[in-house]
């Protein structure tokens, strides 16, 4: 099979260009600085913050403030992890339904392109500029950890697991692009794609709950009216637990907690969260780091092979 | 030579093209006419590889375009709508496309200046799509078919949306294309439009083919075919009578007056007088040969 790796290129840039003249290009800038804006507001108005050295993850929604404050959270919301599932909706929406709706699509595959390497450009240049612009994001978070609370350590870790978030939103922006790429529209695929999220995300929490209850043997009716309690902790634990694991079945959010529990096999291999450490549960993360990137990987394999299977169904 | 043989493409719930034939030389013009929904864009578009047909073979000098990215190489295509990204500037889209065919980045610069120099609009360059009329649009994307050597160009309605100066500066390209060796498909429902610069019309009526040949052969295939026009006071009833007494063939009516052709050596005199005799009240009446047009129309399917 002859592989036309010039036409990809060529669908790469202009499928680059595209993205960077959209008007959502400006958001993702703004995302992107948005940390350390938020970081000069909080050293302006001298609110105290405890100090850490690896707050820049705490920016990039890699791990949770222990030593919370108000402050701190507020900082935590606004970083581009945050806002990740809504880049990758609002990039994925229109990667191909624009092109379909504008006449690019019947334009550039009259060319000598064919259209699974069409399909490879236009991938390419969104893994691109989502690695670039959350990689970036991962610098801003070192700027920002330092602005508040003074130098940061494995700084070379931030941009790169923070890529690794970019790369990791594609199982949902591919789904948006399937969907918008198949009812032609880029607004229903960024609605119907985050519809898609929630349920997934909910359903998610709803089997988390479901097995945590029937592993801790907690009455989930009676646990309502109880408040807080030691069982109650330990239900919490569970599903944190079931949570990560499921999160490597789901490709769509795999990603999403990938770059988190990269961080934490860095940072000794353990998973650390407050209520792991009450009930004293250790989870490796090594192991769902990885079942996490193989997901991934499968979830892009996955949604690519449906878009090109679709795309060549397709009348222009 | 592009030669396509028995296309047929099903949409849901119509058939497109129904066994389409028809055959593209290198240096000729030829223009394929049909009225709107007869299959003309979706025979362009299918020799493209942009629409799947469901049958039939679609050879660009003996290699199946389907297979083969290099005969598809050979294509320059202008779509019916000037449909094209709004964000990008003309120059932008025409050295996207130039890369595309294989140009590197200085030769696409300067192909994407040639080409819209030599159709008089190098003042678009940096404009904008979105900013365009829909006319200035359309020169872009004829421009792009000037931007490498295609050997074969297909045009879809090149001169919908264009003024009259502009649909006579389209025509001279498409003369310039023919004289330097290339084969030009050329579709329009008004084969007026074509008729000076076409050297074969392909004509086409729900997806088949009706007629494929030179306008001399048109001309021929109806010569000798006489129409009669007449005008009068009641030209309904005057048309129920010549259609059911098989005076006329090919009858149309309008609020004045009946045309049909002539059966054979009929005599014009004698239907008028059977006409008044049957109390049509008769104002007028010519006897002419068929225009291009007239058969045209006729083969297509087209009433007016």
């Amino acid at each position: 099979m002859h592989v036309n790796i010039p036409a990809i290129i060529g669908v790469a840039r202009y499928e680059l260009r595209r993205e960077v003249k959209k008007r959502s290009f400006y958001f993702l800038v703004f995302l992107v600085i948005l940390p350390v804006i938020m970081a000069g507001v909080i050293r302006v108005a001298g609110l105290s913050v405890s100090s850490d050295e690896t707050l820049w993850a705490v920016a990039l929604g890699l791990k949770t403030q222990t030593a919370a404050t108000g402050q701190l959270s507020l900082l935590e919301l606004q970083g581009i992890a945050n806002w990740a599932w809504l880049v990758a909706l609002f990039y994925g929406g229109d990667l191909f339904a624009s092109d379909l709706r504008e006449g690019a699509a019947r334009l550039l595959l009259s060319r000598p392109v064919k259209r699974w390497e069409y399909i490879l450009g236009k991938l390419l240049s969104l893994t691109i500029l989502m690695a670039a612009a959350f990689g970036a994001a991962g610098i801003t978070a070192v700027i920002a950890g330092w602005i508040v609370s003074g130098p940061q350590s494995h700084i070379a870790l931030a941009p790169v697991l923070s890529a690794v978030l970019g790369v990791g939103i594609l199982p949902l922006a591919l789904t948006a692009a399937l969907i918008g790429m198949k009812m032609r529209s880029p607004t229903l695929g960024v609605v119907l794609g985050f519809v898609v999220y929630i349920v997934v995300s909910i359903g998610l929490s709803i089997g988390a709950s479901i097995e945590a209850a029937r592993e801790t043997g907690i009455d989930l009716g009676e646990l309502s009216t109880q408040g807080p309690s030691e069982d109650f902790i330990k239900f919490q634990a569970a599903i944190v637990e079931k949570t990560l694991k499921y999160y490597s079945y789901i490709p769509i959010l795999a990603g999403f907690s990938l770059p988190s529990m990269l961080y934490w096999e860095a940072m000794g291999g353990v998973v650390e969260d407050p209520i792991l450490t009450m009930v004293g549960l250790e989870i490796e993360a090594g192991g769902i780091a990885l079942a996490q990137a193989l997901s991934l990987c499968l979830g892009i394999a996955a949604f690519t092979l449906a878009i090109i299977w679709l795309m060549y169904r397709m009348d222009l | 030579m592009i030669a396509v043989e028995g296309l047929r493409k099903r949409y849901k719930r119509s058939i497109a093209v129904d066994g389409l034939s028809l055959e593209i030389p290198e240096s000729r013009i030829i223009g394929l006419v049909g009225p709107n929904g007869a299959g003309k864009t979706t025979t362009i578009k299918c020799i493209l590889g942009l629409v799947r047909p469901d049958s039939g073979k679609i050879l660009v000098d003996g290699v199946d375009v389907v297979r083969s990215e290099e005969a598809k190489g050979k294509l320059g295509y202008t779509p019916e709508t000037p449909e094209a990204p709004s964000w990008l500037t003309s120059c932008e889209l025409l050295e996207t496309l130039a890369r595309l065919d294989g140009l590197g980045p200085h030769e696409s610069r300067l192909a994407a200046r040639r080409a819209l120099e030599r159709l008089g609009v190098d003042d678009l360059c940096n404009r904008r799509l979105g900013e365009l009329s829909k006319g200035q649009r359309k020169r872009v994307l004829i421009a792009q078919v000037l931007l490498s050597d295609k050997k074969y160009v297909l045009m879809d309605e090149p001169f919908t949306g264009l003024d009259p100066e502009w649909v006579a500066g389209v025509r001279k390209i498409i003369l310039e294309l023919r004289s330097e060796g290339r084969g030009v498909l050329v579709s329009s429902h008004i084969l007026k439009e074509l008729e000076e610069i076409i050297d074969q019309v392909v004509i086409i009526r729900k997806g088949k083919t009706m007629f494929q040949g030179t306008l001399e052969e048109l001309s021929e295939k109806v010569a000798g075919e006489r129409i009669l026009l007449l005008k009068a006071k009641d030209p309904a009833k005057a048309a129920n009578i010549v259609r059911e007494r098989g005076l006329l063939r090919h009858v149309e009516v309008t609020s004045t007056s009946v045309k049909g052709v002539l059966a054979g050596d009929a005599d014009p005199s004698e239907i008028v007088k059977e006409l008044v005799m049957n109390g049509v009240e008769i104002l007028g009446f010519e006897v002419r040969g068929v225009s291009l047009e007239e058969a045209y129309m006729r083969l297509a399917g087209i009433k007016r």
